[in-house]
């Protein structure tokens, strides 16, 4: 998939026409970032790659306001990111209830069973890891993601977040405070030591509180 | 030197960079492809989007065939997005509006100015008319009395230039606003519509 030049403009155009087709062949590049990024919103795969699939349509029914005064791809990912944050908005008192009724604990719980194969290991720690992730504020969790975890420039972020590049670095900062927090309380369960704490089970923030 | 806090910050990108694997297709795409054949397609052009898809083209195209349109007056309003530095005096960093007169029979051309410090992939901008002024496009006006939409704006000065005709004398405020991620700015441009 072209990422600039007339290739790319005659996709956006023919897609801007209502070619599937041609909007298939300029978002496919992206299916597994956005994918990616609505897990960060999404606990489970299904609800997120339905989210996924919720913020391109809209992509989609915005495609004519693209005007090319941005990146494809930072204009995409802006576009997602306000789709996630408005379910997230229109959710939140579903989530709220769903959680009172079967309790945090029990809703968070990681398995009690250590399983004996390396693959499942890494993926237990994968999954504590996007629990963790899930409880990061919603505006720092965004730029984790897009940051740290997808790899995108500082200034990408900015323009997709909509705010200066000091911002971002500072989202980045205490959302990565925030996220070590969350990793220790989950290890704190299993007795593991998190990732971001060179060894210890409290965060450098939590030690520094005296909490 | 190495501090404690960039280990761990380094331990904990590397975490979150190996969470970048790509997940399996699931029918993720056959998905996506029937709801989009669902989807209606998307809308085709408003009037306002040929209308301000015109007002882009360079200035040379631009102003005589505004002129032509019977423009008469211009009013500007500079609104300030992102933490723009303390500029005492400048347009830039306060919105600024300056009221204008225009006989009932001329087109006012409202030129915006979004000032924003970083570019912004997309700024929601909306406009709205009261009573007795209405937008005006080649030559006759629109129906609409507020139009809402989502563009990208360039870091510095963008220039948004909206005709309006007034119905009747009087004075109005056309009301603006913008949003940027989370900075919310509304301003009201007044403009005065005089007899003739």
């Amino acid at each position: 998939m072209p990422t600039s030049g007339p290739e790319l403009d005659a996709l956006v155009a023919r897609a801007q026409a209502g070619d599937v087709a041609a909007f298939e062949a300029l978002v496919a590049a992206h299916f597994a970032q956005v994918r990616r990024y609505a897990r960060a919103f999404e606990p489970q795969e299904a609800d997120a790659d339905d989210l996924a699939q919720e913020a391109l349509l809209k992509v989609h029914r915005c495609l004519r306001q693209f005007r090319y005064q941005s990146s494809f791809s930072t204009w995409l990912f802006a576009v997602v990111r306000t789709t996630f944050l408005d379910a997230l908005k229109s959710r939140s008192r579903r989530d709220r209830d769903l959680t009172r009724a079967i309790g945090p604990a029990e809703a968070e719980a990681p398995s009690e069973a250590l399983p004996a194969d390396e693959g499942l290991v890494r993926a237990e720690e994968r999954d504590r890891l996007w629990r963790a992730l899930r409880k990061v504020s919603v505006e720092f969790r965004s730029a984790l993601v897009l940051y740290d975890l997808e790899g995108h420039a500082y200034d990408e972020v900015a323009a997709i977040e909509g705010v200066p590049v000091g911002t971002v670095r500072s989202r980045l900062s205490r959302g990565r405070e925030q996220l070590r927090r969350a990793l220790a309380q989950e290890a704190a369960g299993e007795g593991l030591d998190p990732p971001g704490t060179s060894g210890g089970t409290t965060s450098s923030h939590l030690r520094r509180s005296g909490s | 030197m190495t501090m404690p806090g960039d280990d761990q910050d380094r331990e904990l990108r590397e975490a979150l960079r190996a969470l970048r694997t790509d997940p399996p297709d699931d029918g993720f795409r056959a998905a996506l492809h029937r709801r989009l054949l669902e989807a209606t397609p998307p809308p085709a052009p408003s009037a306002w989007s040929r209308l301000a898809d015109a007002w882009r083209r360079p200035p040379r195209l631009l102003w005589p065939a505004a002129s032509l349109a019977g423009a008469a007056a211009v009013a500007l309003l500079a609104v300030g997005l992102g933490q723009r530095p303390a500029d005492p005096g400048g347009a830039g960093s306060r919105p600024v509006a300056v009221a204008v007169s225009v006989p009932s029979t001329k087109v006012a051309v409202v030129r915006l100015d979004l000032a924003v410090d970083v570019a912004v992939a997309a700024a929601d901008i909306q406009v709205s008319l009261p009573d007795g002024l209405v937008f005006w496009s080649q030559g006759e006006a629109l129906a609409d009395r507020s139009f809402a939409w989502t563009q990208a704006l360039r870091a510095g000065r963008n220039e948004i230039p909206i005709a309006v005709r007034g119905l009747r004398p009087g004075r109005y405020h056309v009301t603006v606003t913008a949003r940027a991620g989370e900075q919310l700015i509304a301003h009201d441009v007044p403009l005065e519509v005089t007899e003739g």
